[in-house]
């Protein structure tokens, strides 16, 4: 009798969790066709606790490596540090620009002249976490909808560009890097106007799609956003051509000559990333939908 | 296994899980080598795979697998898909052989961690850096299992004083 109870009561116990299993499943499904923004809150609250737990482990670490650069004013240097880092940044842009407006001709220099005026306020992050695939090129920061950033902002560094905001919580956001396979950037090479995308390998390098093969580029040859993606500003230095050559010669999986290779390396150091600028544009993004 | 022992489980399962993708993605980008990490959700999987059997595994891997695609960007559904597909595989391979030996618990790691990064990689488009990084981090999980599988035993021995588990 009691055995009896056992495998009726085991029976329940199977079909609750075959159910459960069955409804997550569908949920999951649903949610990646994307058809049901019910999971949004919830993937945000998870986003944001996360968030909070992985900047209390990483905050450890960026200390400990700090701690002998200043100890007795260690909080004002950081504070100056972050300072200098924003006003760089800023200044980075300008001297790009300036010589970017150099070599560019009349009308070119007055629509770059109507983009300089455009106000653009400028957030710090910090960077605390990587993403739990070591192939994927995405961090989080520390700064979310609060703090006035939205989907599609770009971000970045001292020395250049980084990469753009895919997901922002309330206090968090996601930052797709260049180097990413899913990145793409509308480019121009700085001396030849050569226009292209660079797309990341995601082995850390970009590589300058759709450059035709009478185009000329040369090696060393800077290259900056041209600003036709809408998402990036135009000017901002990304990477520097280390290796031109057309397809047909090395390339075997690409047989096309119609294109050339074109490896160019970030010119920031997307593995050592601490700080990094995000350009906010308008207003705070809280009631911003995905 | 009674009920209260298998809910006990079943939230230090998760707790763990949640702790190592906590690590993982807070400390891996300064700890890595080259795209090579201390991967313990390779080991955590295999581990809930050979301890608790169909269904409540499946549960307990849903749970794992949906931990793992809050802590990531890549696309909805391959963690999750990779880490059943190891699920169903094990159970497949206990049904037929009695792992009991370290090694053999290595090889499985290996496997599931092999499985897991080629799935992730070949979705998103990186499939020739299957070799020789997918290898190297699945020879590393499977180095690294014996230190995980030796934290989730003496976890669980703490925890629980009936357990039934399956190991």
């Amino acid at each position: 009798m009691a055995r009896k109870k056992e495998n009726k009561n085991k029976k329940w116990i199977v079909l609750f969790a075959a159910l459960i299993a069955i409804s997550i499943f569908i949920a999951s499904a649903v949610y990646k066709i994307g058809s049901w923004q019910f999971f949004l809150p919830i993937e945000y609250i998870a986003f944001d606790i996360n968030g909070h737990f992985q900047k209390w482990i990483s905050r450890p670490v960026s200390w400990s490596s700090g701690l002998f650069k200043g100890i007795f004013e260690i909080t004002q240097l950081k504070e100056e540090n972050k300072r200098l880092r924003e006003e760089i940044g800023r200044l980075q842009g300008e001297i790009v620009s300036y010589k970017n407006a150099g070599i560019e001709n009349e009308s070119y220099r007055r629509l770059l002249e109507i983009k300089k005026e455009l106000p653009f306020p400028v957030v710090v992050a910090n960077v605390v976490a990587g993403d739990l695939f070591p192939f994927s090129w995405v961090i989080t920061v520390d700064k979310g909808k609060a703090n006035g950033l939205g989907v599609d902002m770009s971000v970045l560094s001292g020395h250049g560009l980084v990469g753009r905001v895919i997901d922002a919580s309330t206090n968090f956001s996601r930052v797709m890097l260049v180097t990413d396979k899913k990145s793409a950037v509308s480019v121009v090479s700085m001396k030849n106007r050569t226009h292209g995308i660079l797309k990341g390998d995601g082995e850390g390098r970009l590589s300058l799609y759709y450059v035709e093969r009478d185009r000329v580029i040369e090696r060393e040859e800077e290259i900056i956003t041209s600003g036709t993606d809408t998402i990036f500003p135009k000017g901002i230095l990304v990477g520097k051509v280390v290796d031109v050559k057309l397809s047909s010669e090395d390339d075997r999986n690409n047989k096309s000559d119609i294109f050339q290779t074109i490896t160019v390396d970030p010119v920031v150091d997307m593995k050592k990333l601490e700080e990094v600028i995000v350009q906010v544009r308008g207003r705070p993004l809280l009631d911003e939908k995905k | 296994m009674t009920q209260s022992s298998e809910g006990k489980h079943f939230f230090l399962t998760t707790a763990i899980a949640f702790v190592l993708m906590l690590m993982e993605t807070a400390l891996g980008r300064q700890i890595e080598w080259g795209f090579v990490r201390m991967d313990g959700v390779a080991s955590l999987v295999v581990w809930c795979s050979l301890a608790v059997s169909f269904p409540f595994g499946l549960f307990w891997i849903f749970t794992i697998s949906f931990i793992a695609e809050a802590f990531s960007s890549v696309t909805a559904g391959l963690y999750t898909l990779s880490f059943v597909l190891s699920y169903f595989f094990i159970q497949y391979t206990l049904s037929n052989i009695i792992i009991s030996y370290v090694f053999q618990k290595m090889l499985l790691v290996a496997f599931t961690s092999l499985l897991t990064t080629t799935i992730l990689l070949a979705a998103e488009g990186l499939a020739d850096m299957i070799w020789p990084w997918a290898v190297m981090q699945a020879f590393f999980s499977g180095l690294a299992s014996i230190c995980f599988f030796y934290i989730f035993d003496r976890i669980f021995a703490k925890f629980s004083c009936d357990s039934n588990l399956n190991l």
